[in-house]
């Protein structure tokens, strides 16, 4: 499990979590939603080991991530880019997953945006990290991209028993992907729910932005 | 439209030497003194003297060897101060008035100085140090600062090793601007280390060959001198730009 222990983080003065707790079971898809700014981003980062904080997260071992923007080295080609983060994956069999068979050999600048987030989560995927944490990974992808993503990331946990957490602004996505949905508020976890349908999220998310006047601050 | 870029890019240049060449024979033909401007043929035929005589390449390898060793020192300095600037704040503004100071220094008068100081050998090498290195550490500083510090952080959040991550991801990053530097220094190094050698009137160089000529009035040798250390100028930031774009897949 996944714990976090008395949580604070600051900006300069503006705290992003103060004394924030939370569990994340192993072996499950987690959605993290809120609206811009309120900490989902750092909350990935802090359990990467990017930002520092006060307080203490456990469980936390080895990473795998995709990361908000796609972060792939301009001057190796795609195969070069996954087999950086793992030189034994199976790199012609990840990118056929994800139709992306014929790019082995092309450099990130002669991706599309679409091709090149594709190839940023077969990097992630391909790692052999426990705990998979992914920031808003399907922005850029059409429907019938993200309807087959979403499939192969509950495959990858299925097969793999990979904890996820995946930080989203798409209601839809987190209700039909995970098994939890958290949504971050004011530095809080303020819903908290499993198996939850895409309208009722919708609606406490609507919720959460129209009474939070610390929202938008 | 490449191609046509391509023979523009080969025809310009050879156009704009063939100007300068042109200009040259008609001032040497207008001022028709070989004691003033010697035309080209006297300067060419000075050039095959050179060539012949044991002395020049005593001077030139003499030259060289100063140039590489000044150019070394800086490099190498110039890469410790830029490492130890990118990695402290404090460090960095600690070095910053070393590299005004050093940077402003008058050359000639500094030359005369280390002459005494020193001797005509040594003089020139710190001469040529002391202007190089405040323009390589800003490259190097430029060019590590540069390092994109996301492709860093994906780099520890998925374990790359050091090894790998230097090889792989730091080291493409600047190399480009590492090597560029580095031909724009030793080209730039060779220049001052002629001057100085003039100035301090080093035995076995370059720069004393031409004190040597001037003293005589050989014109066309000096110009045969001048026109060397273009030609080897050249030849180095050539064969680093070559290197660079081997350097630089893509």
């Amino acid at each position: 499990m996944i714990s976090f222990k008395n949580v604070t983080k600051k900006y300069g003065d503006k705290t992003v979590f103060l004394n924030f707790n939370l569990d994340i079971n192993e072996h499950e898809i987690t959605a993290v939603l809120g609206e811009s700014g309120s900490g989902k981003t750092t909350l990935l980062n802090m359990i990467a080991g990017l930002t520092d904080f006060y307080g203490e997260i456990t469980g936390v071992f080895n990473v795998s991530m995709v990361f908000q923007e796609n972060r792939l080295v301009p001057h190796l080609t795609v195969e070069e880019n996954i087999l950086l983060v793992n030189e034994n994956a199976d790199v012609n069999n990840l990118l056929e997953s994800v139709g992306l068979k014929d790019a082995k050999n092309l450099y990130p600048k002669d991706l599309s945006a679409g091709m090149a987030r594709r190839v940023a989560i077969v990097r992630a995927f391909s790692h052999p990290a426990p705990l998979l944490l992914m920031d808003e990974p399907l922005v850029n992808l059409d429907l019938s991209l993200k309807t087959s993503l979403f499939e192969r990331i509950k495959e990858l946990k299925e097969k793999t028993g990979k904890t996820v957490i995946i930080v989203t602004h798409d209601v839809k996505e987190a209700a039909l992907l995970s098994d939890r949905a958290i949504i971050i508020s004011g530095g809080k976890a303020v819903f908290d729910r499993r198996g939850v349908s895409e309208k009722t999220l919708e609606r406490k998310l609507l919720q959460v932005f129209s009474d939070g006047k610390n929202i938008f601050s | 439209m490449k191609t046509r870029d391509k023979i523009l890019n080969f025809a310009l240049p050879l156009f704009t030497v063939a100007v300068i060449i042109g200009l040259w024979a008609t001032t040497a033909k207008a001022v028709d003194s070989e004691y003033i401007l010697p035309n080209i043929g006297e300067t060419l035929s000075a050039l095959k003297k050179l060539f012949k005589s044991a002395e020049f390449y005593r001077a030139f390898f003499g030259t060289l060897l100063r140039s590489v060793i000044a150019f070394a020192i800086s490099y190498l300095l110039a890469f410790c101060t830029a490492l130890l600037s990118y990695k402290s704040e404090k460090a960095r503004r600690a070095l910053k008035p070393v590299i005004v100071i050093v940077r402003a220094l008058p050359t000639i008068a500094v030359v005369l100085l280390l002459v005494v100081w020193t001797n005509s050998r040594i003089a020139p090498v710190i001469v040529t140090f002391l202007v190089v290195f405040p323009t390589l550490y800003n490259n190097l500083y430029a060019a590590l600062s540069g390092i994109d510090k996301k492709l860093d952080e994906m780099c520890t959040v998925f374990g790359v090793n050091n090894k790998k991550r230097l090889k792989k991801v730091v080291f493409p990053q600047i190399a480009p601007e590492f090597i560029t530097s580095a031909g724009a220094g030793l080209t730039l190094n060779l220049k001052l280390m002629v001057a100085a050698e003039v100035l301090s009137q080093t035995a076995r160089s370059m720069g004393y060959l031409l004190n040597t000529s001037k003293v005589y009035f050989e014109i066309s040798t000096m110009l045969a001198l001048v026109l060397i250390t273009v030609v080897a100028g050249l030849i180095i930031e050539w064969a680093f730009g070559f290197w660079t774009k081997r350097t630089v897949k893509k």
